[in-house]
């Protein structure tokens, strides 16, 4: 649980120090008055990145030569957290004030978050729902990092090796030592996907929105159902076409997650506030299985109330009854009137007030 | 800046590892040091080129030809340890686990290096067969060295060579250059056919 964040110079947030409490959070403001840049700054503090820009410069505050985050944290110990980022030295992370490995950063503080960057999705590209399913498996098992960093690695070289003239034996080499993270990346969705399912139907189960049955049904690439060796074959047996298209075609970098509704693709049927509505109870589910781990997670959630009617908001809003430490945050504060909080601040120029 | 020191710089840092800023500080320390530190480092530098190459059998540094490993009587010839770089060898003696013989491959296979089989000295490795039975793959754990140990195994395995790899319990994307002793004793020790 984050106990208090401390920022300085970060986007337009005046310097202050900011205590979540647990339970539900709610941060309401006007657009532009800071709600998002101190979720980002949660974030930031928590996973080393920001949500919003893959370049930690766009974070600091204009005229600033640098900014800071740094939080306490409470989960077995008393955890100090700090990110950092100077425009003449870059980023630095520290745990405990000492510089950290990402893997053990990451650790200290799990957060699942829903911005605007995850309002498609359900409707977008695979991409996204991989990330889905890869946040998800990676806050119940940090260690699979390993793999997927393998897998990143080995398949940047196998892409050099096709752009070039490569032997069959070499790309034979490369196809196997990519099967090994290939087949722990599948097996460790595939057994997310199949636990996901069943903490959805839970959390549906626990709120009062009417749904068609939602199945989630994953894809690995290659369609295997077998370990590395299964893997292997299945690259080997289109080797010769990568070699002659110069590109890879197989791998785990192309699963998709598909999600149906009532039987159909839910990217077809589902509107736009359906879809939010069935992307935030899919982010409490993973909430839950996180908890059940042992590792529950700090909940983001970003203009939670867009693309939502009331009736919407209202229906959704108890599958997050039971999450341990929440931030979301509103431009509406008349939405909210009926709605169950723990605690309500206001967010005006930059600065977050408890009310 | 002047221009002696200028070159100095350049050329430290063309050393591996050595960016310019450590290539300045380096360069400035040897401005300070006594000339006779200076020539003693000059000397050493020159009487490494001028003395040592390249063994024509394993490719480890040599002052002789073939190398004291390669003409030791007493060393175990049914086995080669294979690895990326000569400085992998030390580690590897230290140990005490291995009393065979080496082959080194300068380098590994690397597509965002451009290096391919045919840069390394596959070659002479597969020409050194007759008579070993067992090939140990020491390349890093990392990808390029895995996938060198990948490739390897299969072009020895069909010669009708065992081939073993490295049981490493060392971190993943680590390098052999940097593992204490007792680990890489242990990770030879449990090494596992490939
Ligand atoms: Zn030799």
């Amino acid at each position: 649980m984050l106990l208090e964040i401390e920022v300085r110079d970060l986007r337009n947030l005046v310097p202050q120090r900011f205590v979540p409490g647990g339970g539900r959070h709610l941060i309401l403001g006007p657009n532009g008055a800071g709600k998002t840049s101190l979720l980002e700054a949660v974030y930031l503090l928590a996973t080393t990145r920001s949500f919003r820009t893959p370049q930690l410069a766009d974070c600091c505050r204009h005229g600033a030569d640098g900014f800071v985050v740094r939080g306490e944290v409470e989960g077995q110990w008393r955890v100090g957290l700090e990110v950092a980022w100077r425009r003449d030295d870059g980023s630095r992370r520290s745990v405990n004030g000492k510089r950290s490995s990402l893997a053990e950063h990451l650790a200290v503080l799990p957060v699942l978050a829903w911005t605007a960057a995850d309002a498609e999705v359900l409707a977008g590209a695979p991409a996204a729902r991989r990330r889905l399913l890869d946040r998800g498996v990676l806050g119940l098992e940090p260690g699979a990092i390993v793999s997927s960093a393998r897998y990143r690695q080995a398949l940047r070289g196998k892409r050099q090796l096709l752009a070039g003239t490569a032997g069959a034996a070499e790309l034979a080499a490369w196809n196997r030592l990519l099967a090994s993270s290939a087949a722990e990346i599948i097996a460790r969705r595939r057994r997310y996907a199949e636990r996901l399912q069943s903490a959805l139907a839970e959390v549906l189960e626990g709120c009062r929105l009417t749904v068609p049955p939602i199945t989630l049904r994953y894809r690995p690439s290659p369609a295997v159902d077998g370990g590395a060796g299964a893997v292997e074959q299945a690259l080997a047996a289109i080797a010769d076409r990568e070699r002659r298209q110069q590109r890879v075609l197989l791998g785990p970098h192309r699963d998709d997650l598909e999600v149906r509704w009532g039987g159909r693709d839910v990217r077809r049927v589902a509107s736009a506030g359906e879809r939010k509505a069935l992307g935030l109870v899919l982010l409490a589910a993973q909430s839950r299985l996180q908890s059940a781990a042992g590792r529950p997670p700090l909940v983001l959630l970003d203009d939670v109330d867009s693309e939502l009617d009331p009736d919407r908001l209202a229906a959704v809003w108890p599958a997050f009854d039971d999450v341990e430490q929440l931030l979301a945050t509103s431009s509406r504060p008349a939405v909210w009137q009926p709605l169950a909080v723990d605690r309500r601040s206001t967010c005006e120029g930059g600065r977050v007030r408890p009310r | 800046m002047p221009d002696p020191l200028a070159r100095l710089i350049g050329e430290l840092s063309r050393l591996p590892g050595i960016g310019p800023k450590t290539a300045t500080r380096l360069a400035h320390h040897v401005l300070r040091t006594p000339r006779e530190d200076a020539e003693r480092l000059a000397g050493a530098l020159l009487e490494v080129k001028d003395k040592l190459f390249h063994c024509s059998r394993c490719h480890a540094i040599t002052a002789e030809e073939p190398c004291s490993i390669c003409t030791d009587e007493s060393r175990d010839r049914q086995r080669i340890c294979v690895v990326e770089e000569p400085f992998n060898i030390a580690p590897i003696e230290r140990t005490g686990e291995y009393h065979g013989l080496y082959h080194v491959l300068l380098g590994a296979l690397s597509p965002q290096r451009g290096i391919g089989p045919e840069r390394l000295t596959i070659d002479d490795l597969l020409a050194r067969l007759e008579g070993v039975e067992e090939v140990i793959l020491a390349t890093n754990p990392n990808v390029e060295g895995e996938a060198t140990a990948l490739y390897l195994a299969r072009l020895l395995k069909a010669r009708g060579v065992d081939v073993t790899r490295l049981a490493f319990g060392m971190p993943v994307g680590g390098d052999i250059e940097f593992t204490d002793e007792v680990t890489l004793g242990r990770s030879l020790a449990g090494r596992r056919p490939l």
